[in-house]
């Protein structure tokens, strides 16, 4: 029967439920929706790192013997080694795409995963291209591709179109943010049928480990099988790839928990303010369930299933459709960057808990306002409630008290007296405009990612990636030329404080198409002598001008020492960056991986570049995921909007209800519509303007928040500009203004008859 | 003759439900001269206070006239009734619907928002003998207290005609005749109209004229030549 009771109430005050129900169900989806997305990812990358057996960890060198195979095998901790021959290439008719060659012998650690064709075979001749690549380049399974290795040209039939575990993040270079499948692709050939076309033994440069010993252990491992060679290992963990992944699947764990917060929350609070008024207003029945001989207990239990109720059919909801439709939505969004062979969702079950737990909290809300109601004896409890007592305030005693308005002081009197309703309504309001505000925040930073990178820091048009093949002749011919700028781009292992850290040597030759910034933004040139750091890896290491750095190579030579002069700031690639001069003074040559210019791509098609990228392809695909983004952000302030407008339109009908016999009483005395409407809007507005201001370094901090998940190597400053402040204030004010129009719609039903015939 | 108030043929029609209405007020037809102290009497349920809403501009008539110092008030917009109400009458409830969060001096005040001019609000606080508690929020006042405070806001914007509706309804009757004496000095004094809606009928001999409404109809028009001041009554 009283379930009956309930459903009827529920009907009454359908407004206030609804609002609960709402924010219940936003921040269950949003919850177990991005837990999906960030569990999905954590499990779809494992089980392909599983079934593709993924190396632990890569040691890289020159010229791998079986002999040093077989010696690596024996050490204790090392199940299997396997050797493998990478080289970059590029198609015979296409130098603007760079191919990444693995040439593999014997294909038992990290597998490829087959697309379409055959499965890879080492026994198989022929050529296993990336799917993402060969779909750009419309290259299908049974073409033959003609491609330039050093050099030489072969021919290989393409047997299948794959995917493989180490490229699942795959850029050309570190300047890139968003990998180009158009211009960059890996393929995979068996080592037993390349030799054949090369004429000569192949040399391994990588050896493929699978071991459960820790970095430290395979270090001491690999010194000791390697004692008088150059060689650099790599931990699983540390591949640029897998680490790339495992930073985006901890950004989407952390949205996880700040956005449904402020939902949650504020599901929990309505709850407690609307069965305060709900068991208030009740009071009566309540003593009248009391009198007719109901337990406490049960009585209890009868308020308690609202927010119980309410709050199981949100989360329910919430939690069966969460999971499928944030998924499909962000993976939209991922797959622009990474490539996996599976994307699916995934909960982790111990969310469940959670979602109990804020079930919980809305049946306790319910406890929490009837449990007031219940104290005393039947009979007192069925006599009315004396009213709030009016109190004087603090602010009262002031000299200026006096002389204002009496509709201010009305309000502010009121807002002191339901403390509750007012924080409620400012969290909601923080909520809305932090949530704008960081959307805007996003769209802002990522804008000045493109501006930073290329129009500031690099400003060449094309970057033209030399090979090995180049001939001496041809370099002496280009070094000719003044207005180009030669790089040497080198991956290297830094040697912080004992710590060895994989990063990037960018060694400068004389030219304008590289401008470095400090962290505050003005131009600085790099050092004539020692070097120049990126801010990321100092505050990441916390090194400071005056620091010595040493780092080397990789697959070089030795230990090189040198000395911070200054930090700059680059928002998308960290490492070391040293003039030609600076180099030169350390006893060091440049030897030029690249160089820039501001001639156009088309000038470049001879064959004898590994690859030639504009920088205009490379803004324009970050242009293109600047649109998924869109969408995100969209999805971001409808979240915001609803969460305002709920939050608004649901406490300002409390206010409405609660202060209706104030309101009606005034009708009486002769106040006009719009004067009323003044009253009642007025502390709403003031509302909105805390919780404006408020959220204004709220939404900035949410902002810093979120792109300290970006991963390493971004160096992202978070930038908000005026438009987006304009916008979001404006909005938010906009919203409330709206909002509160529709409320004071209800001033015109007020019914002055009935409103004063008696208290109850 | 032209009368201050004067009900023409007044009908109130309450619908209930889709087919069923209720008639509430049946035909009404009485006048009230300036000045005069009116008791309308009549059991729960008679339809006096519907007429107390009509005249006061609360509520709507389904049919007829009410000539408030010859105008028809029925003709008003919504507009025109909320200056009516605001310049013209003033309300005494029977739960005197006093702002808890506005102290007794602060409840008066209010009325000057609406209409200019009128008078001091000290002075009539202090006429209603509230002068040392016009500091101090309705929930710190007695009941009697809080009906003078309701009574000063109504006669602050020195209105034409106070309507009161069961003013002493709500009272302990020491407390109520305090209460009923003021708002016959009111009129005797002051010489306002004043129209108090009331089911006791011991009233009847203080007021000037009585109403008496039955089921929604005038029973009699009882014009008093002597009233007795109320403090005089028997209770």
């Amino acid at each position: 029967m009283l379930f009956r009771k309930m459903l009827r109430d529920l009907k009454s005050n359908l407004v206030q439920f609804v609002s609960i129900f709402v924010m219940t169900f936003m921040g269950i989806f949003i919850f177990t929706g991005m837990n999906a997305v960030g569990e999905g990812m954590d499990q779809s990358v494992s089980d392909f790192y599983k079934e593709t057996k993924l190396a632990d960890a890569l040691i890289y060198g020159s010229d791998f013997t079986m002999e040093e195979v077989q010696n690596l095998r024996k050490q204790e901790g090392i199940h299997n080694v396997e050797r493998r021959l990478q080289l970059n290439a590029s198609l015979a008719d296409n130098t603007k795409s760079m191919i990444q060659l693995n040439i593999v012998e014997s294909n038992q650690i990290c597998l490829n995963h087959i697309v379409e064709g055959q499965a890879f075979e080492p026994d198989k001749d022929g050529i296993w291209l990336n799917s993402s690549y060969a779909k750009e380049n419309l290259i299908h399974v049974g073409d033959t591709l003609s491609i330039k290795i050093q050099g030489q040209l072969i021919s290989k039939t393409v047997q299948g179109l794959i995917m493989h575990p180490e490229y699942v993040y795959a850029l050309k270079d570190e300047n890139e943010v968003i990998p180009d499948h158009k211009t960059f692709g890996y393929a995979f050939l068996s080592a037993h049928f390349f030799s054949g076309d090369w004429g000569f033994d192949l040399s391994y440069n990588q050896l493929l480990l699978k071991s459960n010993r820790d970095k430290k252990s395979i270090e001491t491992i690999k010194n000791t099988v390697f004692p008088n060679k150059q060689t650099i290992l790599v931990m699983q963990e540390d591949h640029t790839s897998v680490r790339m992944f495992q930073n985006e699947v901890s950004q989407m764990k952390a949205m996880q928990t700040v956005f449904p917060i402020a939902f949650l929350l504020i599901a929990i609070l309505t709850t407690l303010t609307t069965m305060t008024r709900l068991t208030s207003n009740q009071r009566t029945q309540i003593g009248i369930l009391k009198s007719v001989g109901f337990l406490n207990r049960k009585i209890i239990w009868h308020y308690m299933s609202y927010g119980v109720f309410i709050g199981t059919v949100s989360s329910m909801l919430g939690l069966f459709t969460g999971p499928i439709f944030l998924p499909k939505l962000m993976f939209k969004f991922q797959k622009g960057f990474y490539t996996l062979p599976e994307w699916n969702g995934s909960l982790d079950p111990r969310i469940t808990i959670i979602v109990l737990g804020g079930i919980l909290l809305c049946g306790i809300s319910g406890f929490y306002a009837c449990y007031k109601e219940l104290q005393g004896v039947a009979a007192q409890i069925l006599r009315p409630k004396p009213p709030k007592a009016g109190k004087h305030t603090k602010l009262e005693k002031s000299r200026w008290w006096n002389n204002l308005k009496f509709d201010i002081q009305w309000n502010i009197r009121d807002l002191l007296r339901n403390r509750l309703r007012s924080v409620i309504t400012v969290v909601g309001i923080i909520g809305c405009m932090t949530l704008i505000l960081c959307a805007f925040g996003l769209r802002d930073t990522m804008d000045d990612i493109t501006n930073e990178a290329y129009d500031q820091i690099n400003t060449y048009d094309t970057k033209i990636v030399l090979s090995d093949s180049t001939s001496s002749e041809r370099m002496i011919e280009l070094k000719k030329n003044q207005e180009y700028q030669f790089i040497q781009e080198t991956s290297v292992e830094i040697n912080i404080r004992d710590e060895i850290v994989s990063s990037v040597l960018t060694v400068v030759g004389d030219g304008v198409y590289i401008n470095h910034r400090d962290k505050f933004g003005y131009k600085v040139e790099l050092p004539k002598k020692g070097l120049a750091i990126t801010n990321k890896i100092a505050e990441l290491h916390d090194l400071k001008v005056g620091n010595m750095v040493t780092w080397r190579l990789y697959g070089t030579g030795s230990w090189v020492t040198g000395e911070i002069k200054v930090i700059i700031r680059n928002p998308i690639m960290q490492g070391i960056f040293i003039s030609e001069e600076a180099y030169q003074a350390m006893d060091l040559v440049l030897r030029p991986t690249a160089f820039l210019t501001d001639e156009a791509v088309s000038e470049f098609s001879n064959n004898d570049f590994a690859s030639v990228q504009s920088k205009e392809d490379i803004v324009k695909n970050m242009e293109t995921m600047m649109e998924t983004m869109n969408v995100m952000i969209a999805i971001l302030v409808l979240a915001a909007v609803i969460l305002g407008v709920v939050v608004l339109y649901n406490l300002g009908i409390l206010s409405f209800q609660e202060r209706i016999r104030e309101l009606t009483t005034l009708k009486v005395l002769g106040f006009q519509y719009h004067k009323l409407r003044q009253l009642l809007q007025m502390q709403n507005i003031w509302l909105t303007l805390i919780g404006i201001i408020i959220g204004v370094p709220g939404g900035y901090l949410l902002l810093t928040y979120m792109l300290k998940f970006m991963g390493d190597s971004f160096d992202l400053l978070p930038h908000i500009t005026v438009f987006s402040y304009g916008v979001s204030i404006i909005g938010t004010l906009l919203l409330s203004v709206v909002v509160n129009w529709f409320l004071s719609r209800k001033l015109r039903t007020i019914d002055m008859v009935s409103a004063l015939k008696s208290v109850e | 003759m032209n009368h201050f108030i004067e009900f023409r043929d007044v009908n109130k029609e309450y619908r209930l439900g889709k087919n069923n209405s209720f008639l509430a007020v049946d035909q009404i037809n009485f006048s009230i001269e300036m000045g005069e102290f009116v008791v309308i009497l009549g059991p729960s349920g008679a339809g006096k206070s519907t007429v107390l809403n009509l005249l006061g501009g609360m509520d709507r008539v389904t049919k007829g006239t009410i000539l408030i110092d010859g105008k028809d008030i029925t003709q008003y917009n919504d507009k025109e009734l909320t200056n009516y109400r605001a310049r013209d009458v003033g309300f005494i409830f029977q739960f005197y619907n006093l702002i808890p969060s506005l102290t007794a001096r602060e409840n008066v005040a209010l009325v000057k928002e609406v209409v200019g001019g009128g008078l001091d609000v000290d002075e009539v606080l202090e006429s209603v003998g509230l002068k040392e508690h016009r500091y101090q929020f309705p929930t710190q006042l007695s009941g009697g207290e809080q009906q003078r405070v309701s009574i000063a806001r109504a006669i602050c914007k020195d209105p034409k005609l106070l309507l009161c509706d069961e003013p002493t309804g709500a009272l302990d009757s020491d407390t109520g005749v305090i209460i009923l004496s003021l708002l016959q000095d009111m009129s005797k004094i002051g010489g306002r109209t004043v129209i108090i809606v009331s089911h006791n009928a011991a009233l009847a001999e203080a007021a000037d004229k009585v109403i008496r409404i039955k089921n929604g109809k005038v029973r009699e028009v009882i014009i008093n030549e002597n009233p007795k001041p109320v403090k005089e009554v028997n209770w």
